[in-house]
């Protein structure tokens, strides 16, 4: 993991100020439940409408990349996507009397959008799907929805739908039936179909809810592409700031080589060597992991650009030697030789893989294993062991550490342990996926970081609002909405590494006039705190993302730290019964 | 089948058997050339067997003259007991007719009686007496604050409770005949469970014994039973037949006894046969197999009769795979000739309901029934087997067992996803073993890995050893969780082993508390064995303790044992749950309680099935192949002169009621009224449901049996008749509505411009897969000229009264026994 030196820009919390006092009691906040088609084309205008609730004076649409604008039109927004702007996933919030509300995911892409207007539920109003566009649609209850395309033989063709990423509610199945209605090929794990046509002809795509449920909340993006798609890339890790050579293992992708291996689906992989820039700094997360866990992890998204763009892979930061793994290396006779500190990308792959890895160590030395695996999106449960000689010396399940509560939950299922040596010499690592012994999945790949102790923090906003009982377990959308004359607190989480146990100094930036935020501290050891702003009695209307930063000094040095945004995506009436789905925000503040 | 108790009174009347003159005798007791009796106790049972003329063995043990020379040594009742009289040697002959045959025996220490061990000789009279039953104080509480161990698999708690309870109470060594527990099992003293002990037995006398020399328990170096036998081991018989068993004890020192007199008979079949409690069976006259189970002491052994209807079989249909072959021998073998081949009409409904779970569709049924090609039943199976309806009615029937039920409505996903990966896994015919490991060993989150849903249902070890012993090895082995199997030879130690695999499965929350992850927590899997208290090791019934690294998931184990070639249960079970789906009845039945003690109607056929599986790559596809292929599945089910009576040789195939979803959508086909399920798209078929959600909803799916999902038992599929089923067919509103739908059947026939023949035959086509006879015919358009009244009395219009008529000739299709049942 890199150590930042300087702070990244990351933004957080988008706060709405209004020029009237405070009510004693406690108004509704803004809602934003769809934005209907959920993306467009970069360097194209698109008509997009909105559901939500407390829309009063809802006219204004924010993106998290300046170069989406957006005008109201009648009930709806014309977005404007100006042609620089990277593919990629954005938020968009919208902004009215009620405040700024909760982010939806907007996605920029490169190919040609349509929306799916009128009905296509059976295969004879299917509606066309031309090779490489995007139609967005939303599922309908009890119903499945029907596109067509024509394929050439032997083509390799990739339906893509995105959903759950894009906050749907959707959990797609995908099938390509042959034009007699015969089922050819259905996905019904991660939105990706991977389809070769056994001959020339028109296919037909089926699309709908694993449950059959439906509604405008059950959104989605579907593409029809001849690729390229990334399943992962390897290492999943680089330094900052420096040119590194990856392979990336996928499907049709130009020039890659057959791979020998074959995909969670049992489709061939391909595989290419790159070199990618690894950019010393920078928006590391607008594109990238989602999950909250992963506030803790830095680095960025890749994308494949050609022909069109990929989906986007997650490269990490690290600041130590990357080692790759080296089969065989599944049992401790075979144990793979490092030297400490070192980074090493393995996988889990196949069923039932362990690693071992052996490093010499001095009595008295201090080493922090961790492993990164769950927490970039993949299904893995990674368990460590440390060894000398036949005796176990530790052991770590995953960080099971939850410190957002039941309505934000933060526990991942990666471990991490401090280990000291006792005495001089060998000790050995085994690291395994606890799911893993019956599912041959080439992406389960993981990062084992063995550092050395360096404490340091990341910090996260959490969007809710304050509870209205003990115990309260419903969850909902949420942003901090200050008024006239009042003081609003946002809860930060303080995520500790390498047992850091300081005390942190949280303050805000980039607020508007009229706004000041009062020091405050998050006490040594404790996970949380908060910011507090305060407004004048009249301040002037705003809505906008701002920093929250954390100072803390480790020894000598001080560590600065932008906070990241967290956002629940659907209100749950109660967290024990129905799934909470919270996630990091994309915003940039203003700095 | 139970005989009403007064038709069984009738048949022993008429039961007095006619035995022929025996060409020669046997006389047997122990197998051992010579018998010898030692101690006053001693006893054994003989079996004189007699060869007929025409080279019959028939059991003549009651039907001979018992004398012995020297007198004075033996004494040789007339049922075959022989007892010491003094030491010495002699002669025991046995006459009928004029034919003897000889046994030497020896006595010896007659008139020395060994001392009594409590576990080997007194638990068994209680549990011969029904003392230590389930229903008396062998159940978990007692009976009147007195208990026994169940079945007295534990005789030190049984002496504990006896011996030293309640003060000792129960046992008056001063004065043996005056304790308490012999007053009970006397009724002298009112006694809830009634006379249990005759006061001139045996085993009364030995009770007192036992008392009077001070309640001895024995010593740890005494004797214990190691295994039993029975002789015979297997006979053929006549229709109501008669054979004395002899059963033997043998000892841990190498020791045999008889013990007869003390073990317990239970036939498998009531139905064909009864025991007494000296082991002296008696046949009725239901020809086919039947097993008498033997218990003692926690030990079982069977006895097999076979009874052969004795008719010639001629003429059989050409056999056309293994099956026939296994099949036919056995029908030969029993004098069984099997009912004609069943004609096409019935077989594509038969071969349609039983693989796809559906009729067949109108065109389907004309254009088989026009087809001459004589490949065409087989080219019918390979269709039906690649239609999607096949995947979903095995998802089902899978689904069910597996207990996809849903708790809430946020599971609807994971309902949906553990459905959908057994349908994909059936579609692709992925191997039984493997969709069999993927499930034992499935581990992440079911959004992941769906078979996960499975540990979400069954949370417990000892939840999870019985649903996959019920599952995948067709054994129940709930029993030994408490004590040892009454009918089976596992032990509570096998239970806890069995359960140790699964006591390292870890769970983790993840989207919620109850949404669990599932994972192998390292380390070494051991059980606490409930009674001992001590741990046990992973062991797979027959394998002995495993060694399973800490590292190593002992579930992994498990599978490679269930799916290992030499496994004697995997692939049985499999291959006679399909039987049973398949042939309505289990070659063992029931098919997932695969005792010893409850063996198979035609082992050989089980064997070759199974082999075939296995040899196959546990191809369910092939295996369902084979089974409809088979001449044996072609049988008409009309019986013939001789095989009415048969339930289990499979001389005809077994009619059975249509199960709920499948009776569901088949109305709903012939009226034409999809069926509508909340959030399901239009025209989903009952068998498509993914779980038991959809029940509540649905009297009819509820009334006609439609499991819930919560068990692993086939069982909770009910397909027994009730008067609701009956009731509701008849009169229930959702019934008449979809006859009297403007959309329906009977709309659409009236609208229909053909003639009332052309529609009449289609309407027969489509709910019996064949043509009216001309009876039918014109009954039928009779009644559908017949003028009618409308419910205000006035007579109604001609196209009103027609579509009344078709909407009632549909009402009575539906009614029919040739709808209702697969046939």
């Amino acid at each position: 993991m890199a150590a930042r030196s300087t702070p990244l820009l990351g933004a957080i919390v988008a706060a709405c100020l209004l020029a009237t006092r405070a009510w004693a009691v406690e108004l509704p906040v803004i809602r934003l439940d769809t934005v209907f088609p959920p993306g467009g084309k970069a360097g194209s205008e698109v008509e997009v409408a909105i559901t939500g609730a407390d829309l009063e004076e809802a006219k204004e649409l924010h993106f998290s990349n300046p170069g989406i604008t957006a005008e109201q039109k009648d009930k709806k927004f014309v977005v404007k996507i100006a042609p620089g702007v990277p593919v990629g996933v954005y938020d968009v919030r919208v902004a009215g009397l009620l405040g700024i509300s909760n982010p939806r995911a907007f996605v920029v892409g490169d190919l040609p959008q349509a929306s799916k207007t009128g009905v296509h539920n059976t295969p004879e109003s299917a509606m066309e799907l031309p090779l490489d566009s995007v139609v967005a649609g939303a599922a309908t209850a009890a119903v499945a929805d029907y596109f067509k395309f024509t394929a050439k033989k032997g083509q390799r063709l990739l339906c893509e739908c995105a959903a759950l990423e894009i906050d749907s509610r959707l959990t797609p199945v995908l099938t390509v039936l042959d034009a007699t209605g015969r089922e050819l090929e259905t996905s019904r794990r991660g939105g990706l179909l991977d389809f070769t046509a056994p001959a020339d002809g028109t296919y037909l795509l089926k699309l709908h809810d694993v449950a059959f449920a439906g509604s405008g909340e059950y959104f989605y993006r579907v593409a029809l592409t001849t690729g390229p798609h990334i399943d992962f890339v390897f290492p999943p890790c680089g330094q900052p700031g420096a040119k590194g050579k990856f392979t990336l293992y996928g499907r049709n992708l130009p020039g890659g080589a057959p791979a020998n291996l074959a995909g969670r689906d049992g489709k061939p992989l391909e595989k290419l060597e790159v070199e990618i820039d690894v950019p010393a700094t920078g928006d590391s997360h607008v594109d990238g992991l989602s999950n909250s866990a992963a506030a803790a992890i830095d680095g960025f998204s890749y994308r494949l650009s050609s022909p069109h763009a990929s989906n986007a892979v997650f490269v990490g930061f690290t600041n130590e030697t990357v080692v790759a793994e080296h089969e065989p290396n599944n049992s401790p006779g075979e144990a793979q030789k490092i030297t400490l500190p070192c980074e090493v990308a393995g996988q889990f792959f196949p069923a039932g893989d362990a690693d071992f890895y052996t490093f010499d160590a001095k009595k008295g030395d201090v080493w922090w294993i961790e492993m990164i695996s769950q927490r970039l999106d993949l299904p893995t449960n990674p368990f460590v062991l440390v060894q000398r000689d036949t005796a176990d010396v530790q052991e770590a399940y995953g960080a099971d550490t939850n410190i957002g509560g039941v309505r934000f939950s933060t526990a991942s299922n990666d471990p991490a342990l401090r280990f000291e040596a006792k005495e001089d010499g060998a000790y050995r690592v085994k690291v395994c996926d606890l799911f893993g012994n019956s599912r041959s999945d080439p992406r389960n790949v993981y990062r084992l970081v063995l550092r050395k102790e360096s404490p340091d923090f990341r910090l996260m906003t959490v969007a809710e609002p304050p509870p209205e009982k003990k115990d309260d377990r419903k969850a909902e959308p949420f942003t901090a909405l200050l008024r006239g004359d009042g003081t609003i607190g946002i809860k930060v989480l303080a995520f500790r590494r390498d047992g850091f146990a300081g005390e942190i100094e949280l303050h805000a930036e980039g607020l508007p006039t009229g706004v000041t935020c009062q020091p405050t501290k998050i006490a040594a050891g404790a996970s949380e705190g908060v910011v507090l702003l305060t407004s004048g009695e009249k301040p002037e209307r705003w809505a906008g993302a701002i920093r929250v930063i954390g100072k803390a000094k480790v020894g000598d040095a001080e560590l600065v730290r932008d906070a990241r945004g967290g956002a629940v995506c659907w209100t749950v009436a109660d967290a024990n019964v129905d799934a909470v789905r919270p996630r990091l925000t994309r915003d940039i503040a203003r700095r | 089948m139970k005989y009403p108790p007064i038709f069984l009174t009738c048949f022993f009347a008429m039961t007095a058997a006619v035995l022929a003159k025996p060409a020669s005798l046997q006389i047997e007791a122990t197998g051992a050339p010579e018998l010898t009796l030692r101690g006053k106790d001693a006893r054994q049972q003989l079996l004189v067997t007699a060869k007929l003329d025409d080279g019959a063995i028939r059991d003549f043990t009651h039907q001979v003259t018992y004398s012995a020379a020297p007198a004075g040594i033996v004494k040789v009742d007339e049922g075959g007991i022989v007892s010491p009289v003094a030491n010495g040697a002699v002669t025991i002959t046995a006459e009928a007719d004029g034919v003897t045959a000889t046994l030497v025996a020896h006595v010896e220490d007659a008139s020395h009686a060994e001392p009594i061990n409590f576990a080997n000789q007194i638990v068994p009279i209680f549990t011969k007496a029904g003392c230590n039953a389930g229903g008396c104080h062998g159940k978990a509480s007692g009976q009147n604050g007195f208990k026994l161990s169940l079945l007295g698999f534990e005789p030190a708690e049984d002496y504990e409770h006896i011996v030293k309870e309640a003060r000792g109470r129960r046992v008056f060594p001063a004065a043996p005949e005056n304790s308490l527990l012999l007053l009970k099992g006397l009724n002298a003293t009112p006694h809830g469970g009634g006379k249990r002990l005759d006061a001139k037995s045996d085993d009364y006398e030995l009770l007192v014994r036992w008392i009077a020399q001070g309640l001895p328990y024995g010593k740890d170096s005494d004797p214990k039973v190691a295994k039993i036998e029975v002789l015979p081991k297997q006979r053929t018989m006549a229709l109501k037949g008669e054979q004395q068993l002899v059963v033997l004890a043998r000892y841990t020192d190498g020791s045999v006894q008889d013990v007869t007199r003390s073990a317990l008979y239970e036939p498998n079949e009531k139905s064909m046969a009864e025991a007494d409690e000296g082991g002296h069976v008696k046949l009725f006259e239901q020809p086919g197999d039947v097993a008498i189970m033997v218990r003692y002491q926690g030990r079982v052994a069977t006895f097999r009769a076979t009874a052969p209807l004795g008719a010639t079989v001629e003429n059989l249909p050409p056999s056309r795979n293994y099956i026939d072959d296994l099949v036919f021998a056995k029908l030969k073998a029993m004098g069984m000739p099997p009912s004609d081949p069943c004609d096409d009409a019935t077989f594509i409904r038969r071969v349609s309901l039983d693989i796809a779970g559906r009729l067949p569709s109108l065109d389907e049924s004309q254009r088989f029934l026009a087809d001459a090609d004589p490949a065409k039943r087989d080219k019918l199976i390979d269709a039906l087997l690649a239609s999607p309806e096949y995947a979903d009615y095995f998802a089902n029937k899978w689904s069910a067992l597996l207990r996809n039920k849903r708790a809430k409505p946020a599971d609807a996903p994971m309902n949906f996803a553990f459905f959908d990966w057994l349908r994909d896994s059936l579609r692709a015919n992925r191997p039984y073993n493997v969709i069999a490991r993927d499930l034992l060993t499935a581990t992440g989150d079911v959004a992941e890995n769906p078979p996960v849903a499975w540990y979400r249902q069954v949370k417990e070890p000892q939840q999870e050893v019985e649903d996959i012993a019920q599952l995948f090895l067709g054994m129940r082995m709930q029993c030994a969780q408490c004590h040892h199997h009454p009918f089976e030879k596992w032990s509570q130690n096998d239970y806890y082993s069995f359960s140790a695999f699964f006591t390292q499965v870890g769970r983790k929350p993840t989207t919620t508390k109850e949404n669990e992850a599932i994972f192998h927590r390292r380390g070494v899997a051991t059980a606490i064995n409930k009674k001992t208290k001590l741990p046990v090791r992973p062991a797979a019934l027959i394998t002995g303790p495993l060694e399973i690294a800490a590292d190593d998931d002992p579930r992994v184990a498990l599978s490679n044992w269930m799916s290992d070639r030499a496994n004697p249960f995997f692939a049985r079970t499999l291959v006679n749950r399909y039987w049973k789906h398949f042939f309505n009845r289990g070659i063992v039945e029931p098919e997932d309680d695969m005792r010893e003690t409850n063996p198979p109607s035609n082992p050989e056929l089980l064997d070759a099935l199974a082999q075939h599986f296995i040899d196959s790559g546990y191809d369910l596809k092939v295996l369902i192949r084979d089974m409809t292929h088979s001449q044996t599945y072609q049988l008409s089910a009309v019986p013939n002169h001789y095989n009415s009576a048969d339930r289990q040789n499979f001389s005809r195939y077994y009619a059975k009621r249509l199960g709920a979803e499948v009776l569901y959508d088949s109305i709903n086909e012939i009226t034409r009224t999809p069926g509508t399920f909340p959030g399901m798209p239009a025209g989903t078929r009952a068998i498509s449901l993914p779980d038991n959600s959809f029940n509540a909803g649905s009297y009819f799916l509820t009334v006609f049996g439609r499991p819930e999902s919560s068990s692993a038992c086939e069982c909770e599929r009910t397909q027994e008749a009730s008067l609701a089923q009956a009731l509701h067919l008849l009169n229930a509103k959702d019934i008449q509505d979809k006859l009297a739908s403007d959309s329906g059947a009977a709309a659409k026939l009236m609208a229909d411009p053909r003639s009332d023949e052309e529609k009449l035959r289609e309407l027969y086509l489509a709910a019996y897969s064949r043509a009216p006879e001309a009876h039918e015919l014109e009954l039928a358009k009779a009644y559908l000229d017949k003028p009618r009244k409308g419910t205000d009395g006035q007579p109604v219009d001609a196209v009103k009264s027609k579509r009344m008529g078709y909407e009632d000739i549909l009402w009575a299709i539906l009614n029919t026994k040739e709808f209702l049942f697969n046939h």
